[in-house]
């Protein structure tokens, strides 16, 4: 069905002019010329109106692995990236964001959310501090429009870079070995979440000590139109490294082991929740380390600063699942334990242990090839939150819904000390 | 500190709110940026010895409760007016608080309007009086279901009730109505339908064929006694006497009032109000600011932005503030012999000075009400014009020529109707929109402060997080025109946001 419908589409597109259409393409990234030729599976994705890789060969499986054994070269051009600039800047972002933007340094990156005016998390990104009066946000959604709805009365100037800038995430052991010999230049000295402006074949480049895997990593942010000379410098001197383009699939397993929440999966933006429930506040997400309660404004800093003295109802926390309980689910009904192959990204509720009442729901699971756990990110009833306390998950076992033992457990469940050394 | 409560602006709202919190016991500052009280309710001097009502003639509908609260009963004898309308070749039809008499003038022209005159007046009476329940109540919360909501609009849905079968349907159905469409339903007189639309787009920039001007002519007529149908004229004294009045009522009660003193931002800190700062750079420390002045100046010009929601700033200035009305002061050698005409022949004569203003152009043939002060309040012969001519924006840009072809153009339109007073103008006064703004702080010099249409009505004024007085930031609240239920009342808005404001946990 699907490919006959999908036939017939191209069919009357094949008939039109191709000025007709230019937007209900999705765009091709900067690196769109080097990904296509690597995409054995024509596994695309959409994001953000671009196509990137969902994995590049047909199993995502040796990807996986390079983010943790070697270095893994993502594509995240698609990101929304805002350049702010002027007098002005920090005030602004410091009434958008819920960090403390006045006091970064040059060079310093901040990961922060931003929320509305009830303190519910609208999406979160990075604040980047370029010079003194400049910093790019990165965001998951479009927010130009928020950023000028806040700059009333100020100074500055928002400017949209989303597609000017290109951006690399280089993640895994041997990354920053990679990025020394491409920038033929120490970065010994780049400090978790700091920044370097420098230079990679004769392209400047950004470079971010940042990522979305909670490795050893940095993001290279480029001039589009200068992108491709950086993919193909990284390739050279990475192939003797173990560098392999990967794509999202991999990403969204090494993610939950590191603990990062992913918007619209693990939490819905305000500004596209339905309902009251579907909207979380930065407590309830456990980003309490985000808030800088005594920034003097912020959006949602009155209705945030009463969520904190009440303490928040919800908390974000690791789950893993009970492997013994999982297996003796499954040897009930004479078979081995099976496990997700990829990242799943569905609503699983979560009970009180023995049978209780639902008290929470997981948002997304991986089985880690490299913890050889089962893990999942969920939102428990703060009084379950506690690291070590026990839970029951619903699992489908040959059709029936059966429920097997899991604990909570602090974030990240990875956490390699080369992420921050 | 000092104060308990800085009231900004002594308008009539101001001066309502500050008299009520005075008298429970509140130490209240009132600052006035004019250096008369009184805000757009100001009898002035606009020529050497020629007094007239700045910006309104009319103060609104005083309700009884704030009459005997305050102990104004002076201004309980309001005084109706009549309307004149000049007519074609059977003279002009006189509309006076006389039932009778108006459709005596009427069956010179229609005796089928003649004949619906008196059922008019009544049905008007009666939304009129669906509307005085509504609005002498605090805005009904429509999502709350707190016991003392429910009772509120119960108690409405009683009132409601209480109408009969008949009564609801025509209070349901009029209320989104055009005014062209109810007066086309009841009249066939082309001259008494012009007139009387004017009514429903006074002070709004909207013709007599926008939905929604039902409910701006029945707001015209609150408070008023049946047959009423013209308005009214606020009496002894002009305008200026009410807030002379209350001004009286806070100092009695122990409140202070300090003019020529502008505020020029409400400070915050901790998330709630911290005092004013002044114009001259002088600091007042209060935990509890009431903001007379209209939401959009309150929210987006006396206060820092960062200290609300982005959205809720949007709301503030999505509100439509539009003011239309060019008022037109003329110093008169002797009296004028046109009386109180109104100039609106046709209601497509009235739309088209909206069409005009629509497209930021000065209408050629503008609606006009003349209103002749009486010597109490003018000293001289003095004749005030209401001028829906224009736009806060026009196209061109406000300029001084612009103001006095507006001022000519209607003298000689008068002249039509007064031969001789063009040689008897001894000034001629435009007082425009921007001038209004600039001399009232009132925003695109909107009299009501927001347009009072269906969309900024009860629960949505002034917008839908605010509309009971309190704003989203704590020990800021509003209690201006712009506020439930607003223009075109006197001291309703000012009465329930002091109610409210001694309600809440009020931090000294």
């Amino acid at each position: 069905m699907l490919i006959a419908r999908s036939s017939s589409v191209s069919h009357i597109m094949a008939h039109r002019s191709k000025s007709d259409m230019p937007n209900h393409r999705l765009k091709p990234t900067p690196f769109h010329d080097r990904t296509a030729r690597l995409m054995l599976g024509q596994s695309w994705r959409r994001w953000a109106g671009f196509t990137v890789a969902s994995s590049y060969d047909l199993s995502h499986e040796r990807e996986y692995y390079a983010i943790r054994n070697s270095a893994a070269l993502f594509d995240v051009s698609p990101l929304y990236k805002y350049h702010v600039t002027g007098r002005d800047a920090a005030r602004l972002l410091d009434r958008v964001v819920t960090r403390d933007v006045a006091r970064a340094k040059v060079g310093q990156v901040l990961y922060t959310t931003w929320c509305d005016g009830d303190g519910k998390v609208i999406d979160d990104g990075t604040v980047s501090r370029l010079d003194d009066t400049t910093y790019r946000l990165t965001a998951a959604d479009p927010n130009y429009r928020w950023l000028g709805d806040n700059a009333r009365q100020l100074d500055v100037h928002i400017e949209d870079v989303s597609e000017r800038i290109a951006a690399l995430a280089l993640q895994g052991p041997t990354s920053r070995t990679i990025l020394e010999l491409a920038t033929e230049s120490s970065l010994e000295a780049l400090k978790y979440f700091r920044l370097v402006n420098t230079s990679i074949r004769g392209t400047p480049v950004t470079i971010t000590r940042t990522g979305y895997t909670g490795d050893l990593g940095y993001e290279i942010w480029m001039d589009a139109a200068l992108a491709i000379p950086v993919w193909d410098r990284l390739i050279e001197c990475g192939t003797s490294y173990g560098i392999t383009p990967a794509g999202m699939l991999a990403l969204d397993m090494a993610r939950v082991e590191a603990g990062l929440l992913l918007i619209e999966v693990d939490y819905y933006s305000s500004r596209h929740a339905l309902i009251e429930q579907q909207k979380s506040s930065p407590l309830e997400l456990s980003l309490d380390w985000t808030l800088s309660l005594d920034k003097p404004q912020f959006n949602g800093r009155t209705a945030i600063r009463a969520e904190h003295a009440r303490g928040a109802a919800w908390k974000f926390v690791g789950v893993e699942v009970d492997w013994t309980s999982l297996q003796s689910l499954y040897a009930n009904v004479g078979l081995a334990p099976r496990l997700p192959t990829q990242a799943w990204r569905t609503s699983v509720p979560l009970y009180q242990a023995a049978g209780g009442r639902q008290i929470g729901y997981a948002t997304s699971g991986t089985w880690s090839p490299l913890l050889k756990r089962y893990l999942t990110l969920a939102h428990v009833e703060a009084k379950y939150s506690a690291p070590g306390t026990t839970l029951e998950i619903e699992m489908t076992v040959e059709h029936r819904r059966k429920r097997a033992l899991a604990t909570v457990n602090a974030l990240p469940f990875y956490n390699p000390a080369r992420k921050r050394a | 500190m000092k104060h308990d409560v800085v009231i900004i602006g002594a308008g009539v709202n101001g001066l309502t709110t500050a008299a009520y919190l005075a008298r429970a016991g509140r130490k209240v500052l009132v600052l006035e940026q004019r250096a008369m009280i009184g805000g757009l309710c100001s009898t002035e001097e606009f020529h050497p010895g020629f007094h007239a009502n700045t910006c309104i003639d009319d103060t609104g509908w005083i309700p009884p409760s704030v009459m005997r609260d305050l102990g104004l009963s002076a201004f309980g004898t309001i005084a109706p007016v009549s309307m004149t309308i000049p007519g074609s070749g059977n003279g002009p039809i006189v509309i006076t608080p006389d039932v009778r008499a108006t459709s005596e003038s009427l069956k010179r022209y229609s005796s089928s309007d003649a004949a619906k005159w008196p059922e008019f007046c009544a049905f008007v009476a009666r939304l009129c009086g669906f509307l005085e329940a509504l609005y002498t109540v605090r805005a009904p919360a429509v999502e709350s279901t707190a016991p003392s909501d429910l009772l509120t609009l119960l108690s409405l849905g009683n009132k409601l009730r209480a109408l009969g079968k008949r009564g609801m349907i025509d209070v349901i159905r009029t209320i989104p109505m055009s005014i062209a469409d109810v007066l086309d339903e009841w009249f066939e007189n082309e001259t008494l339908k012009g007139a009387l639309s004017t009514l429903g787009v006074l002070n709004v920039q909207h013709g007599p064929q926008s939905g929604g001007t039902a409910l701006v002519f029945l707001h015209n007529h609150v408070g008023l006694p049946l047959g009423a149908i013209a308005g009214r004229r606020s009496a002894p004294g002009g305008v200026g006497a009410l807030p002379t009045a209350l001004a009286a009522v806070v100092a009695q009660s122990g409140g202070e009032i300090r003019t020529s003193t502008e505020v020029a931002r409400i400070r915050v800190q901790n998330d709630r109000v911290a005092g004013v700062t002044l114009a001259s750079g002088e600091e007042i420390g209060v935990h509890t600011v009431v903001s007379g002045a209209d939401p959009r100046r309150t929210f987006t010009t006396l206060c820092d932005a960062g200290d609300f929601d982005p959205d809720f700033l949007h709301a503030v200035d999505c509100i439509r503030m539009r003011g239309p009305q060019v008022r037109v002061h003329l110093a008169l050698s002797q009296a004028p012999t046109c009386g109180e005409i109104t100039i609106a022949p046709t209601m497509s004569y009235v739309e088209r000075t909206y069409d005009a203003a629509k497209h930021g152009r000065v209408a050629d043939h503008p609606w006009i009400r003349v209103s002749i002060p009486p010597a109490d309040v003018s000293g001289k012969h003095v004749v005030s014009l209401q001028v829906q001519a224009a736009a806060y924006t026009l196209r061109d840009g406000w300029t001084g020529a612009t103001r006095a072809a507006i001022g000519a153009n209607v003298v000689q339109m008068l002249e039509e109707h007064s031969p001789g007073l063009t040689q008897t103008v001894l000034h001629c006064e435009v007082v425009a929109p921007p001038d209004i703004e600039s001399g009232f702080g009132a925003t695109e010099g909107s009299l009501l402060h927001g347009e009072l249409t269906l969309d900024q009505f009860t629960f949505a004024r002034p917008v839908a997080s605010a509309s009971r007085y309190a704003s989203p930031m704590d020990g800021l609240w509003v209690c201006g025109s712009g506020t439930h239920p607003g223009a075109g009342t006197a001291g309703i808005s000012g009465r329930l946001a002091a109610r409210e404001i001694l309600s809440s946990k009020v931090r000294k």
